[in-house]
């Protein structure tokens, strides 16, 4: 059969994307849409939740976001520092606290956090019962972070920390005028991407429990799927996670293109 | 400056010579690099290095401001033994000028923020005070219109001379240079080694590792061929250069003239 490789390859293209359609028809033609709608994309249902699923729930995800990827920050350098320190016992518990969250499932954490500590300590942090589940957050975060800073130091050409301690310039000044400020920059697409993965797990926090006010999205229309006997509010919840997320994975792929081009 | 009281001992000595090495050893692991260097460098006094690489040269500069930690070994630097525990070697280092071959220039700070860090965190200098010194040695190294510039947008030659200048900023008694041309295009070598050349006129003590043997004859007041973590030849540059009594001087230097 004496058909050219080019044609070939041709008809085979095509094929593949009248198999993709035909599958997709399928799909989207068997599926109950009506019955689908009467579920999940309720407009009535989705118009009540407004202003509170913006004002509270959305905002609600962003501060706790934010807390625990400021706090994960400083947790992660103190941590990574530890672990590049000198001092035996500094990096022996750096390693330890490291492997340990990294090792746990987040939510099982924030259940310690949330639960353990407070019968343990008998302290109530504040902002219960979410605040020490935030905690319990930080603490995870600040040891995935630990990783990523560690590496974005030890990125740093060695000649750096030599040319600042020959000015006089003792260890700690070092860290924090010369090494630091360049090993962040390093890292600010892994660290993006963190935030990303933290804005995410703030639903886990839907374990430490809840009032009216601390409820973040997932929280916020798990209650209302309750309340409504409509799945809707979920759809608008993971419509509202993607508005945040995807901007921000844009964000990581632009800072990447752009270290790329500055090395 | 007006640092706290020290103890006795441990303070610099204008009489002593600017650098004094005795019986300096050096290994890492299994390998000895250093095994056995004596010698002074007088105040005011250039002094050239040159040897085959892997003769301990550099590490044999290092040493003096303890970027490389001596095995056993005596380090004079203006009379205080630096290798005294007693010593804060913070101190010793703003004392001594040190340049890269890589330049190691900070990357996230402009020309004139890499002049003034040391000078304002180490020294305690105050900002007005220490853009003023950095532009006095930006203009002696003649950049004094690129203060505002990134090192990255720099050339290599141009990067070391902001190097330089960040040194000369912290008002050094002594300078070391590690092969501070090695790593630039040659059109741009020249620029550099003026700029050394008069550092040394204005009497500036200087221990410069260094493959320029133009540079050696022509400015240093001694010529020291190194070869195997010892010093083999140490002498006015001229003759050693024109004379060299050593064979391995001699085999040395008929590969590189």
């Amino acid at each position: 059969m004496a058909m050219r490789r080019t044609t070939r390859r041709k008809l085979g293209r095509v094929a593949m994307y009248v198999l993709f359609v035909a599958v997709l028809a399928v799909v989207v033609l068997s599926a109950d849409w009506d019955r689908f709608a009467q579920y999940f994309l309720r407009w009535d249902i989705a118009r009540e939740q407004f202003p509170q699923i913006i004002t509270v729930a959305l905002r609600n995800t962003l501060v706790f976001t934010v807390v625990s990827f400021v706090g994960g920050l400083v947790v992660g350098t103190v941590m990574a520092l530890m672990k590049l320190s000198s001092i035996g016992p500094y990096r022996w518990f750096a390693t330890a606290y490291i492997e340990l969250f990294r090792g746990l499932p987040a939510l099982l954490t924030i259940f310690a956090f949330a639960y353990m500590l407070p019968i343990a300590f008998g302290v109530r942090l504040p902002f219960a019962p979410v605040g020490a589940g935030l905690l319990g957050l930080v603490v995870v975060a600040g040891a995935y972070m630990a990783e990523v800073i560690r590496a974005g130091i030890q990125a740093v050409p060695k000649g750096q920390t030599e040319a600042s301690r020959s000015l006089g310039m003792s260890p700690m000044k070092t860290m924090f005028f010369v090494v630091l400020p360049q090993g962040l920059r390093i890292i600010i697409p892994p660290l993006t991407n963190e935030f990303v993965l933290l804005l995410k797990d703030t639903s886990l926090l839907f374990i430490a429990g809840s009032t009216i006010i601390t409820k973040e999205l997932t929280t916020f229309a798990r209650d209302a799927t309750t309340t409504t006997s409509n799945g809707t509010v979920l759809v608008m919840a993971a419509m509202l996670y993607l508005l945040v997320t995807i901007p921000l994975t844009r964000v990581v792929a632009y800072l990447e293109r752009r270290m790329a081009r500055s090395r | 400056m007006t640092g706290d009281p020290t103890p006795s001992g441990i303070e610099p000595r204008a009489d002593a010579p600017a650098i004094e090495i005795i019986d300096l050893h050096k290994s890492f692991g299994d390998h000895e690099v250093l095994k056995g260097i004596s010698l002074t460098v007088q105040t005011g006094e250039v002094v050239c290095v040159i040897g085959p690489s892997g003769s301990g040269k550099s590490t044999l500069l290092r040493s003096v401001n303890l970027l490389e930690e001596p095995t056993s070994g005596t380090i004079l630097v203006e009379g205080v033994d630096i290798l005294d525990p007693e010593v804060d070697v913070d101190r010793i280092r703003t004392r001594i000028g040190m340049v890269f071959q890589q330049f190691n220039l900070f990357p996230h700070m402009t020309v004139l923020g890499n002049l003034c860090l040391a000078q304002q965190r180490v020294l305690g200098r105050g900002r007005k005070e220490a853009e003023q010194v950095a532009r006095e040695n930006l203009a002696k190294v003649g950049l004094a219109d690129r203060e505002g510039a990134y090192p990255a947008h720099l050339s290599g030659g141009q990067q070391q001379r902001v190097a330089i200048a960040r040194s000369l900023s912290m008002n050094p008694d002594m300078m070391l240079f590690d092969e501070p041309t090695s790593a630039l295009d040659p059109e741009l070598v020249g620029d550099v080694l003026e700029v050394m050349r008069t550092l040394a006129n204005e009497g500036m003590t200087m221990m410069v590792v260094t493959h320029e043997m133009g540079f050696a004859r022509e400015v240093g007041d001694r010529l020291i061929f190194m070869d195997d973590g010892l010093v083999v030849e140490d002498g006015d540059p001229r003759e050693v250069l024109a004379n060299p009594q050593e064979p391995r001087t001699q085999a040395f230097l008929s590969k590189v003239l």
